[in-house]
């Protein structure tokens, strides 16, 4: 059964690529509603069914037979081309992410698939009589083939090149209505915002390439591993890169590989400051919208970053959950003030994906990831509700005209309402039956993130003891001294808790500015105790790992604290402009009767939606969640950085897992914090809008109000901004390069031949005189004959010019000829 | 055989001459299919470079296939052979060659529609043979030789830009050959002193092995083992680069030119006469003009095929002969390879005449070839030749997919079309595949060449600092790219279509789909399979000449 397994997910590839090629070649003879269902079996039915066979043996695999696959693929690798002396190979990436990601991919990508076949259905695909119907589904399924592609990709290079063929569908897509007005620039928006991240990616691939040697993820880890260790490669001390004028070497060199490479994290996911194309590409479709923009292809960013995770560096890893801050918040508060249903949702994809890198950021692996999939499945289904509005609408997307459509469209509001509930992170805390605790997915995924950031603001003083015996394996060999009081505070807190089991571990190495104090900590019985509740798997090198992560974290500086409440603002924000945009779309009094009237739902729309709604509720925690758990062991194993487990049911190895005491337990804290977030945002905005926008137009008319409704509005004015400085700005250097090569090079040239040209008829007329020189003449007569047959079209001085120029360069050469002769010969 | 698909194109040439009129076009396309079918025989023999590089590749540089070699012109004191052979280097580029003629060949054949539609029996004949110098070029050995080909392909192509152009054509075609000639000039004189200088070193090692072993027949003999040549120097390229006496003759720092050491200003000659051709930054401004008023097949031959003559001659004649040179030459050529890339580009994007765009994006194109062979890596040169075979097959079908528009709309202003996608959708299909194989997208073939490149400069770093400041820069050269393709697409496929009342646009005939369609293909099989389709018969050779420089 080995090699089964990647087999499948190769094989995963081949008919979503296949039906992309049938739908090309043959889409107009296929016909409108057949296309659809070439499009959805040929394209994502037989991956999702690939898919599952693959998720439920994998599900039901012990942790070693899943090593040991994982190994196998591996070594299974094809070589696809040489680049210089080194092999690329291609092949498959089997681990639990890979799976875990692979089929939430297809599960998704299905039903958006189903639903498109209802959008399209009712839509008005003829432009210029040619049907742009079969094309749609093309497209689609190319975007599953690249998708899957990139999901399953071992390498860097490969990443990279599925990577941009899914930035190729996602411009396909969205300029799908291409002979309107606004699509056109924004696809074109989108593929060159990203082009400026890839441009950071390819920087990073150099960097990876030239001093790890490979761009296979394993063994770039591996390389990466090493090098930090022995001091070789990427951190020799004798290693410089200077850029205009920066040096970059070790450290930093490696926090430049990492920004790099999260630079093409931030251009896909759209992150601050390359987020403007994803609101504009909301000219998509808006099953496209669901499945590229929100779902998959924008998460691709984050699933990058925790690819390449174990490459980070502390300074990287910062740089990272500051963008991904400022996203989640900045985004979250443009979505108040938009009245396009959809631009709403893509801002609030925005703020999520923010979420998303900031947990990232703060060392969230396995939240980050956690949230990345129920928010893929709570968002395609608000996004797949919001088109069902729009077809139902019959395209009308703003929300000034909706309102009261819960009577038209109940399936739709209910469960947009569970979407909302979701996102905003609805959930009884407190409440649990053992681990099954009663909330939506979301709930559970941005907890751990808050609580991780919680950890890493207010209790990290804990981990970062300075002391000789972590200097080794501390990040950076300098240890940052993190707060002395903390750092007292946490020892001694830590102590208290040593009973508990949990804390034992970091108490080892908070408290232990001496060896003494580690070796006592390690003998007590409680040690003990706390290695025999783990599995055999996790106590056989949970304690060794976990020194080795303790130290890192001693490394790693606490996070600043506006971060933390940053995210915690944005926890009041999100579930506000969520709620308000239900109360406008569903609720109230109809405020447009036309759009009203013809309000309606259709069976292949809902029938997803109900799916959607079905797997955010149950599925997400119970099926991903321990999945990633044990992704994370291999794939956030990290020397300089470290991954946190925000929740640590399983602790894995690599991961260091939160501290659960009573008093610091942060997820505890984050009850009182924002735990009751959801009900407050309900409430205001049910104050606010359950009868449309007149309140809201009153408030934003008062003074401090109007300024920020307008900033809001017009989004920073970041377009306005990128509009002068990019689009204008380099069209303005295109224009002085053109003129340069018009009047500056070419009027050199002009100027030589002139001046060869004068020349040529005083030499000439000085040896026609004298008729010395039969040789030159002799040419000339020749190149004359030949100017003959261009006669009728030439001109003749233009004859002329050609003649004494072949004439001068000849003497020249015969007299060059001479010279050697001499000297030469 | 070699020679028949070098001289196939003139027979055909020859037999144009007495057909009638009406079959010539027929006889060219025959004869070009046949070349490219013949030189498809040459395919099996570098088939086996992966399993046995030993045999195909041999175990050094000048390893040669379907060598043919004799004696043309002996004087007192020189010797000018006929000496024709391929290897990695040339293989795939004499393919590319028979390829695109004919397709540009198939191109010519609304030839009575075009505004210049007389002499259509001279046309054919100048194109085929313009063919047989292009396939010279690569094919020959002799320096004389290549030079004389280098110097038959320039004429044809300049009465095929003066006779059947645009409005502009003398002043274009003159440019071009004014350009060419003047890179003509530098390599003669190269020649002659690359001869003279051969000769010395020969005949230096035989007084040498005289001396030492006290024998005059000893010398000679020595001297038969060493050049082959008693009384005079040699043209022969390969015994120029692996010759022992001859290589370090050239590389001795007392060995000079004009009082200046040889290696360095003999490269530079060479590299000005390629670099034009390349063309390269700043000797590029003959190819807009050229472009802008060549008929289409002629501009598809010229970007398609000229243009990578400069690039395989700095790899057959720059690095193997010169490697010192390259050495010291290295940043000033990476350096004028990045500013062909950005540059290029930008002017690019100012075009408002579309096919001046695509031309400009040549000269941006290219520049990934000069900067891959500057670094002199393996992931350089890997990355220069496959950029060239690519850009071989990118650029034909985009100038050709500009043809199509001009015929229609009889105008290329860019401001003026939209929307072609829905008049002509599957014309449009392909205008997306060769414009994004031209934007470097992966799974097509413009990304392979560039991304090796890059990577290559990157590790480049390693030898010379400057490296990576060039590759950051190379690397935003994508950024360009994508805008001013981007921007094209949008203008001329996507949006409202013209209404234009004098000229509708109907979807591609079945002849413009067809030459489209291999194209199309090609972009596609290289982008994906580039080991099968380049890597496989081209790095043995590559492996060989970086041996060579010491810079494996």
């Amino acid at each position: 059964m080995e090699p089964v397994l990647a087999k499948l997910l190769a094989a995963s590839l081949i008919t979503p690529f296949l039906t992309f090629w049938i739908l090309v070649l043959w889409g107009p003879k296929i016909g409108k509603p057949r296309a659809g269902w070439v499009g959805l079996i040929g394209g994502m039915g037989v991956p999702l069914a690939l898919s599952a066979v693959v998720f439920v043996t994998w599900f039901f695999t012990s942790p070693e037979q899943r090593a040991e696959l994982t190994a196998a693929a591996q070594h299974s690798q094809v070589l696809w081309a040489q680049l210089g002396r080194f092999d690329v190979t291609f092949g498959v990436k089997l681990d639990s992410l890979t799976v875990a990601m692979h089929f939430m991919v297809c599960f998704i990508a299905f039903w958006i698939f189903f639903f498109s076949i209802g959008y399209m259905s009712g839509h008005a695909d003829c432009v210029h009589h040619q049907s742009k119907y079969w094309r749609f589904f093309a497209y689609l399924a190319l975007f599953a083939f690249s998708m899957l592609g990139l999901v399953i990709s071992p390498s860097l290079l490969f990443l990279f090149i599925f990577w941009e063929l899914v930035g190729l569908c996602s411009y396909l897509l969205i300029g799908f209505y291409f002979e309107t007005d606004y699509a056109p620039p924004a696809a074109m928006k989108a593929f060159i915002t990203n082009r400026v991240g890839d441009f950071g990616f390819i920087i990073g691939l150099g960097i990876v390439f030239t001093f790890l040697g490979t761009l296979d993820l394993e063994g770039a880890a591996a390389a990466f591993k090493t090098q930090l260790a022995t001091s070789t490669g990427l951190f020799a001390p004798q290693v410089t890169v200077p850029i205009f004028g920066w040096t970059f070497s070790g450290m930093t060199l490696a926090t430049l590989m990492g920004v790099g490479l999260f630079c093409g994290a931030m251009g896909k996911s759209a992150q601050f400051p390359l987020h403007v194309w994803l609101p504009d590409a909301m000219a998509g479709p808006t099953p496209v919208s669901a499945l590229i923009h929100a779902a998959t292809m924008v998460a691709a960013g984050v699933y990058l970053v925790a690819r390449v995770f174990r490459l980070l560096t502390p300074d990287a890893q910062m740089f990272i959950a500051v963008i991904g801050c400022i996203t989640l918040t900045f985004m979250a508060l443009i979505a108040i003030v938009q009245t396009d249903i959809k631009k709403c949702l893509a801002y609030s994809t925005l703020s999520q994906l923010g979420y998303m890198i900031f947990g990232m950021g703060v060392g969230a692996w396995t939240a980050a990831l956690f949230h990345l999939i129920t928010h893929a499945f709570f968002k395609a289904m608000l996004f797949l509700g919001s088109g069902q509005v729009i077809e139902g609408c019959h395209h009308v997307q703003d929300m000034r005209r909706m309102g009261g459509l819960r009577t038209k469209m109940p399936v739709t509001c209910w469960t947009f309402f569970v979407g909302v509930l979701a996102i905003a992170g609805f959930g009884i805390p407190g409440v649990h039956l053992g681990h099954w605790k009663f909330g939506l997915g979301g709930f559970f995924s941005k907890d751990e993130i808050l609580a991780v950031a919680y950890d890493r603001a207010y209790n990290w003083g804990r981990f970062g003891a300075p002391s000789e015996g972590h200097a080794e394996a501390g990040a950076n060999g300098e240890a940052r001294p993190a707060n002395k009081e903390k750092h007292a505070d946490g020892g001694t807190r830590s102590a208290e808790s040593a009973a508990g089991g949990r804390g034992v571990r970091l108490a080892a190495f908070s408290s232990g500015s001496s060896e003494e104090v580690q070796h006592s900590a390690a003998g007590t019985p409680a040690q003990k105790a706390a290695g025999s509740e783990k599995d055999a798997h996790g106590a056989e090198g949970g304690e060794h790992h976990a020194s080795e992560k303790d130290g890192v974290a001693s490394g790693i500086q606490a996070l600043p604290k506006w971060m933390f409440w940053f995210a915690i603002l944005t926890a009041y924000v999100t579930p506000f402009y969520m709620f308000r945009a239900w109360w406008l779309t569903f609720m109230g009094h109809p405020r447009d009767h036309h759009v009203h009237e013809h309000a309606h739902e259709s069976k292949m729309m809902t029938t997803p939606l109900v799916v959607l709604a079905v797997g955010t509720l149950v599925s997400s925690y119970f099926l991903f969640r321990p999945m990633l758990s044990h992704a994370a062991e291999a794939a956030a194993d990290a020397p300089l950085v470290v991954a946190v487990d925000g929740e640590a049911h399983e602790p894995a190895a690599a991961l260091l897992s939160l501290d659960h005491t009573p008093e610091r337990d942060p997820h505890k804290k984050l009850v009182g914090l924002v735990g009751f977030a959801f009900l407050i945002g309900f409430a205001v905005s049910w104050a606010i809008y359950r009868n449309g926008l007149d309140v809201a137009s009153r408030i934003k008319a008062i003074p401090p109000f109007n300024l920020l409704h307008t900033l809001l509005e017009r989004k920073y004015y970041f377009d306005e901004l990128y509009d002068f400085l990019w689009v204008r700005g380099c069209r303005a250097v295109a224009a002085v390069c053109a003129f340069i090569d018009t009047w500056v090079i070419d009027l050199v040239y002009n100027l030589l031949s002139g001046v060869t040209e004068r020349i040529a008829a005083f030499s000439g007329r000085v040896l026609d005189a004298q008729g010395v020189d039969g040789f030159v003449n002799g040419i000339s007569e020749t190149a004359n004959d030949l100017a003959e047959v261009l006669r009728k079209p030439q001109t003749g001085g233009i004859r002329k010019y050609v003649l004494w120029s072949v004439g001068l360069a000849t003497a020249a050469i015969a007299a060059l000829i001479v010279v050697m002769r001499v000297n030469g010969g | 055989m070699l020679s028949w698909t070098i001289f196939l194109p003139a027979i055909g040439a020859a037999l144009c001459l007495f057909a009638p009129k009406g079959q010539v076009k027929r006889i060219a396309l025959a004869t070009t299919l046949a070349t490219f079918v013949l030189s498809l025989f040459l395919l099996p023999t570098f088939l086996g470079g992966v399993e046995n590089p030993e045999a195909t590749f041999g175990t050094r540089y000048g390893t040669m296939h379907f060598v043919e070699r004799a004696t043309w012109i002996t004087a007192e004191s020189f010797t000018i052979e006929y000496f024709v052979g391929v290897d990695g280097l040339s293989f795939p580029l004499v393919i590319l060659t028979t390829l695109v003629s004919f397709l540009a060949c198939w191109a010519s054949w609304n030839f009575e529609h075009w505004k210049v539609n007389k002499g259509i029996r001279t046309y054919f004949i100048l194109f085929l043979l313009l063919e047989t110098g292009m396939l010279g070029v690569f094919a020959a050995l002799d320096f004389f030789l290549f030079y004389v080909f280098w110097e038959v392909m320039l004429l044809p192509m300049y009465f095929l830009i003066g006779v059947w152009g645009g409005p502009r054509k003398e002043y274009a075609a003159i440019k071009f050959f004014l350009f060419t000639l003047a890179g003509s000039v530098l390599m003669l004189v190269a020649l002659v002193a690359m001869y003279f200088q051969s000769a010395a070193a020969i005949s230096a090692a035989m007084t040498q092995e005289t001396l030492r072993s006290g024998s005059q027949s000893a010398g000679i003999a020595s001297g038969y083992v060493l050049g082959k040549f008693l009384t005079g120097g040699t043209f022969d390229l390969i015994e120029m680069a692996t010759n022992d006496a001859i290589v370090q003759h050239f590389a001795s720092a007392g060995t000079t030119f004009l009082g200046i050491k040889f290696a360095p200003i003999m490269f530079i000659f060479l590299f000005i006469g390629f670099a034009i051709k390349l063309p390269s930054f700043p000797f590029h401004t003959w190819l807009p003009d050229a472009h802008v008023e060549a008929p289409t097949p002629i501009s598809m031959i010229l970007a398609g095929v000229l243009l990578k003559m400069g690039g395989y001659g700095f790899l057959r004649l720059c690095y193997p002969i010169f490697p010192s040179g390259g050495e010291a030459w290295a940043f000033t050529l990476a350096t004028v390879g990045v500013i062909s890339i950005l540059y290029g580009a930008l002017c690019a994007m100012a075009q408002t005449d579309f096919k001046k765009l695509v031309a400009y994006s040549s000269v941006s194109h290219m520049g990934y070839v000069l900067l891959g062979v500057a670094i002199m890596s393996a992931e350089g040169f890997q990355g220069a030749m496959f950029q060239m075979l690519a850009h071989g097959i990118s650029s034909p079908m985009c100038f050709f997919l500009v043809g199509v528009v001009y015929d229609r709309a009889h105008h290329r202003d860019l401001n003026r079309f939209g929307g072609l996608w829905l008049t002509m959708p599957k014309y449009g299909t392909m205008a997306t595949i060769g414009f994004f194989a031209s934007l470097g997208l992966p799974g097509l073939c413009g990304f392979i060449g560039e991304a090796w490149v890059l990577i290559g400069t990157f590790r480049a770093g390693a030898r010379w600092d400057w490296a990576y400041p060039m590759a950051v820069l190379a690397a935003a050269g994508v950024i360009l790219t994508a805008g001013y393709i981007l921007w094209t697409i949008k203008r001329v496929y996507l949006g409202h279509p013209h209404e234009d009342p004098d000229h509708d646009m109907p979807e591609a005939t079945a002849r413009e789909m067809g030459i489209l369609a291999p194209f199309a293909v090609l972009c596609i099989v290289m982008g994906v399979f580039p080991s099968q389709t380049v890597f496989n018969y081209c790095n043995g050779t590559l492996n060989h000449i970086l041996a060579m420089m010491g810079t494996g």
